[in-house]
């Protein structure tokens, strides 16, 4: 499941958790992401990127998949 | 590969000066900004209202402020230049309020311009809100 996950600070400033995406999807999607915000008035600076090692991402979509199947047995 | 990043936020109206005059409700990003202010005034226990005093009593118009018991002299917002700015009178304003009460525009301003962006984009959208000491936070999750 792609999933992206804002923590909105008690001065607004924006934390991002982007998780789920392979390859070169999250680039885009954040891109996206930040193009919406702006045309909805609020303008995003980048300050920190921290790209996830394939390792977590792959992981990521293994536990999805994982809880996936589990949902599915529990059905 | 995923990614984790952080953001500086600026609100931007308009891309040109507007007058103070104008009808607010035309731009839906004044919308937005209207419910952050309806949202931190409920808050807060303020009401909302268009104009600001200063220490000496002196009166200033808006285009939307808000003032609390704790605060009565009130915060303004205008927008000089199409970008939200905050005018009050920070004169014996120890405790802040001044500046807590614009922090919490911004921060309802985010809240509603993520979940609106994240439903843009097709994500199934939760609100959280979390508290950190004296920090409140509020956590926007997606997922697809």
């Amino acid at each position: 499941m792609k999933k992206i996950t804002v923590l909105v600070d008690d001065d607004g400033n924006l934390h991002a958790d982007f998780s789920g995406f392979q390859g070169r999807t999250c680039e885009s999607e954040e891109e996206k992401f930040r193009r919406v915000l702006a045309g909805l008035g609020l303008v995003v600076k980048t300050e920190k990127l921290v790209k996830k090692s394939d390792n977590q991402t792959q992981s990521e979509c293994n536990q999805d998949i994982s809880s996936r199947n589990e949902r599915g047995i529990r059905q | 590969m995923s990614q984790q990043s952080s953001y500086s936020t600026l609100i931007q109206i308009y891309a040109q000066n507007v007058d103070q005059d104008a009808n607010i409700e035309a731009n839906p990003r004044m919308q937005i900004l209207r419910k952050a202010v309806q949202i931190a005034a409920e808050d807060l226990g303020g009401e909302v209202t268009d104009r600001i005093v200063d220490c000496d009593g002196k009166e200033t118009r808006c285009l939307l402020a808000i003032r609390t018991k704790e605060y009565p002299r009130g915060v303004g917002i205008t927008i000089p230049q199409g970008k939200v700015v905050y005018i009050y009178d920070a004169y014996r304003d120890g405790k802040e309020w001044g500046r807590k009460i614009s922090a919490a525009i911004n921060q309802n301003y985010s809240v509603i311009a993520v979940m609106m962006a994240q439903e843009k984009l097709g994500y199934r959208v939760q609100v959280k809100e979390s508290q950190a000491g004296k920090q409140k936070n509020v956590v926007v999750s997606g997922g697809m």
